[in-house]
């Protein structure tokens, strides 16, 4: 039994119950051998022949062509016994199906579909194709679920394991740290050495410390990685980790492509919509699936607010929101000195983000990232800006366009020659600011003023539909909006149905739930019952597809909405589960008497 | 995707001029006790039946199945081979495929074979597969040797390794068979067994040498141990060309000849490409001397390897343990990087 904690993409912190066990993934199997017993503080070992020790004993059956005898529950069947370019050959007899499966090629999917945890079979091959463990990994994800505990052995190294997990690995084993011992290789979390050119002395592990014991030195070090990699995981950092560990070898940064630039869809449904604040300091950081989201929904789910006429383009700053930053709080008094601000529409362009539009600066991760400020634009984050700025003004028409900017001048300038641009040496210059107010002017003094609370409304009815899609918009549909921002109430006819914070979200009301509910969006079908607490995955029994960690979600059963809360699983999650908190509930209907 | 498909697949026909043998040299062998010269002759054929029809998946000789090969052709290369003999006491005879197939060798070439090689040598040895065997066929031949062998390629005695590594459809029950007609004619029989086929991790290839050498040995009265090698185009090439199959470690048929010590066969192994890439191999320091520690016990020039070590010992220990956790055949040093 699996129960899923903390997510990371792919990679997830849990708990596995086995044979009275409880485990914390990411795991690590520990082989024991003659020469070198398990570790002491190894939590599961990986064996061969069972024995006294009380610590989980998973234990291997050899392959079709030698089986080994016995049939334990924590056996893995005999593998196929043949390697990943004939993964698929026709066998007369099937392999036994069972809660541990090994699946070697595609036929093994349908076998395998009772199993608790599966076993990717051929690990150590998958690093001559990184491109095939991704696909592995897919198959498994897809057909069979993300409730199963997904292992890989023979594969996993100190330097290797963050992206193991990062791409939805549970479990590893220690087997290559006991060949690579054997070899004389000494293992870090960077990579490996020959252990002639090693200094233990420099280690400070156990091993090292003792005498510099080659085994124990390697399997400490994979023991310690896996800490790590928890603990990243605890901390939402998953992906931070990941980045620093891209380097160490051409597989992990092809791995990570992989899933970046054709695993988005794979990866995204299970990235949490809020967390902590994104440090986007690696190139590929311009291609974490937070970030992609946030671009695409910008195409898909936002249109400006009706409006305004002006388009003003301005840096972005190193404190968020952007507008408690000195600069923003700058530019909004140049604004505000124009004759007419509630025309003008401020959209910030950043790396790797491309455009923030104001009202969604506390939007996750615009609210939440760092990046490294040295004014310098790679070409890849100048065309990112460059094409989402083109898409952007090829769905949002305005009258004209001004350009506050300092080294995203140029950038924008080759998109928009016609933009009017208004910063002299510095955005922030008292002349540059001047120059703003005088280039705003020019522009917007044909137009009507907007009244403010029009235009208020507008703003916050495009946070609801960039949070919620079309859905959101029945959400605000005639809705008045009370409070300063970005403490506000959504009524609708003296009844409110969210509440907009400072994280940048609409939380729900029930009557909120209600009007998600009828528009067939962020809705999760329960079992017949009153909930009085949160909603556990076993009582869900569908969940809207557009549901990711973090989502507000409406909770129902045949229709009657009854309780609004967070989702703390994605959509599938819900479904597959058998355990864990679903939903976070914020409030409930209470049942009629 | 099935077996017998793909060893077609990899097959190229290769262009061969029937007039010619394939080969001969002189090796050293045992007989009656004594370290002899061997005189080996490879004639050419029309090539294996089985090659012609499926093929086995280590069996180089599935290429030489293109062409014809007349029964005149073949008793050209007699007449021509047979002027290179030395005076060996011992001769072995190989097609590309089975001396008693009627079809690949007619009953008047295979009689002109054994009479001409009778006449200059003590013993014959000839190789064949077990099913083809008939009682006329080994009679018929005793007329003309003094001793005969028959050598039967068994492989394995696991069906599943017959079947699904080798692919071949007969196993000890038809290798028993044939033990009983030669017997009964005054033939020995030698047979031959693999160490490592296809999809066997290093560890199972050694259990699966080690029990058909004792399952084998009441129907033999030499067992001989083939480490397998890679042949070009076939399904074990392919496997080595992408790192999912490496030949067994010298260190696994010293295992094999250690366990096996109790047969009351005569045990052996001449390691085809011992220390190469391609046949078994150690780690390159170590190789020559494993391969002729093994060569002497073959002989009976040694009783056992207690002498040997090397470093590379602990690398195919664990090589050999570690794969059955890594739920894989394929070659762990070939794929993963340092």
């Amino acid at each position: 039994m699996f129960e899923l904690e903390v997510h990371g993409g792919l990679g997830r912190k849990g708990t596995w119950t086995r044979s009275g066990q409880t485990l914390t993934t990411p795991l690590v199997l520990f082989v024991p051998t003659r020469a070198h017993p398990a570790p002491p503080y190894a939590e599961a070992l990986f064996v061969s022949d069972r024995t006294e020790d009380p610590r989980l004993q998973i234990r291997v059956s050899g392959s079709f062509f030698g089986p080994r005898e016995g049939r334990h529950p924590d056996d893995v069947p005999p593998s196929k016994g043949t390697p990943l370019s004939m993964a698929d050959l026709e066998f007369p007899e099937e392999p036994p199906a069972g809660d541990l499966a090994i699946v070697t090629g595609e036929a093994d999917l349908s076998r395998a579909a009772n199993a608790e945890v599966v076993f990717l079979a051929n690990g150590p091959q998958f690093e001559r194709s990184p491109r095939e463990f991704v696909a592995a990994i897919r198959r498994v994800k897809e057909s069979l679920g993300p409730a199963r505990v997904l292992a890989v052995t023979g594969l996993a190294t100190p330097s290797n394991v963050p992206i193991l997990v990062y791409a939805g690995i549970d479990v590893v084993d220690s087997s290559r740290m006991v060949l690579d011992s054997a070899r004389g290789l000494f293992h870090t979390s960077d990579g490996s050495i020959e252990m002639e050119e090693a200094e233990p002395a420099a280690c400070g592990c156990p091993a090292c410390v003792a005498g510099g014991d080659l085994p124990g030195h390697n399997d400490f070090a994979l023991h310690r990685a896996v800490l790590l990699v928890r603990n990243h995981l605890a901390h939402g950092r998953l992906r931070e980790l990941v980045e620093r560990r891209l380097a160490n070898a051409p597989w992990n940064t092809a791995v990570v492509r992989h899933l970046d630039l054709r695993g988005y869809d794979l990866v995204e449904p299970y990235t949490p919509v809020a967390g902590r604040e994104v440090l986007a300091y690696a190139s590929e950081s311009l291609h974490r699936p937070e970030v992609v989201r946030f671009r695409r929904r910008i195409v898909e789910r936002y249109a400006k607010p009706p409006s305004a006429r002006v388009l003003l383009l301005l840096p972005c700053s190193a404190r968020k929101p952007y507008s408690a930053s000195r600069s923003h709080r700058r530019f909004r008094e140049a604004i505000q000195a124009c004759k007419n601000p509630s025309v003008v529409h401020e959209v910030i362009v950043t790396s790797p983000l491309g455009l923030i539009p104001r009202e969604l600066e506390r939007f996750y991760p615009a609210g939440a990232y760092d990046i490294p400020v040295t004014g310098d634009w790679s070409r890849d984050e100048a065309a990112v800006v460059a094409d989402d700025l083109e898409a952007f003004v090829e769905s949002n028409r305005y009258d004209s366009v001004v350009a506050h900017l300092g080294a995203e001048g140029p950038i924008v300038h080759r998109v928009l020659p016609e933009a009017f641009l208004s910063s002299k040496d510095r955005p922030t210059s008292d002349d540059s600011l001047v120059a703003l107010t005088r280039t705003l002017d020019q522009v917007v003094g044909s137009y009507g003023p907007v009244a403010r609370g029009a235009r208020f409304a507008e703003d916050l009815s495009t946070i609801a539909r960039f949070q919620f899609g079309d859905a959101g918009k029945a959400l605000v549909s005639g809705a008045t909006f009370r409070g300063r921002f970005p403490d506000v109430r959504v009524l609708r006819q003296g009844t409110q149905v969210a509440m907009h914070t400072g994280r940048g979200l609409l939380s729900l009301t029930l009557a909120g739930g209600e009007i998600l509910s009828k528009a067939n969006a962020y809705w999760v079908d329960i079992e017949d019952f009153h909930p009085v607490g949160n909603i556990f995955a076993v009582g869900v029994r569908d969940a809207a597809p557009e549901i990711r960690p973090g989502d507000e979600v409406a909770v129902r059963h045949g229709g009657e909405v009854r309780a609004v809360g967070t989702a703390r699983l994605s959509s599938r999650e819900m479904k597959d589960f058998d355990r864990g908190e679903a939903v976070h509930v914020r409030h409930v209907r209470e049942a009629s008497p | 995707m099935r077996l017998a498909q793909l060893v077609k697949d990899e097959r190229r026909p290769r262009d061969f001029d029937p007039r010619e043998y394939i080969s001969t040299w002189t090796e050293k062998d045992l007989l009656h006790g004594r370290v002899v010269d061997a005189w080996v002759i490879i004639f050419r054929t029309r090539g294996c039946y089985w090659a012609r029809a499926s093929g086995c998946s280590m069996c180089g000789y599935v290429n030489d199945v293109a062409q014809e090969v007349a029964p005149a052709d073949i008793l050209h290369q007699v007449d021509t081979v047979l002027r290179k003999h030395e005076s060996q006491p011992l001769v072995k005879v190989y097609t590309s495929g089975n001396f008693f197939d009627d079809h690949e060798v007619s009953p008047e070439v295979r009689e002109r074979i054994l009479h001409d090689l009778g006449d200059r040598c003590d013993k014959v040895i000839v190789e064949t597969l077990s099913h083809l065997l008939r009682k006329e066929q080994v009679e018929a031949a005793m007329n003309h040797v003094d001793e005969l062998e028959i050598a039967l390629g068994l492989e394995s005695t696991n069906g599943r390794v017959l079947r699904q590594s080798v692919n071949k459809v007969w196993g000890l029950k038809e290798h028993a068979h044939a033990t009983e007609l030669a017997h009964a004619a005054g033939a020995t029989v030698k047979t031959y067994l693999l160490v490592k086929p296809p999809f066997l991790t290093e560890l199972e290839a050694i259990e699966d040498a080690v029990r058909s050498g004792h399952e084998a040995d009441p129907y033999s009265d030499t067992i001989s141990f083939n480490p397998v090698n890679v042949q070009s185009r076939t399904i074990v090439d392919r496997l080595f060309r992408r790192g999912e199959y490496r030949p067994p470690w010298l260190w696994s048929v010293v295992e094999v000849l250690e366990r096996t010590e109790d047969l009351k066969a005569h045990v052996k192994s001449h390691p085809t490409a011992g220390g190469m890439v391609r046949g078994a191999h150690n780690c390159g320091t170590c190789d020559r001397r494993v391969v002729n520690a093994i060569e002497e016990f073959s002989l009976g020039l040694r009783k056992d390897f207690d002498d040997l070590t090397c470093e590379c010992k602990d690398v195919w220990r664990a090589y050999s343990e570690m794969q059955e956790f890594m739920l894989t055949p394929a070659d762990p040093l070939a794929v993963l990087e340092t």
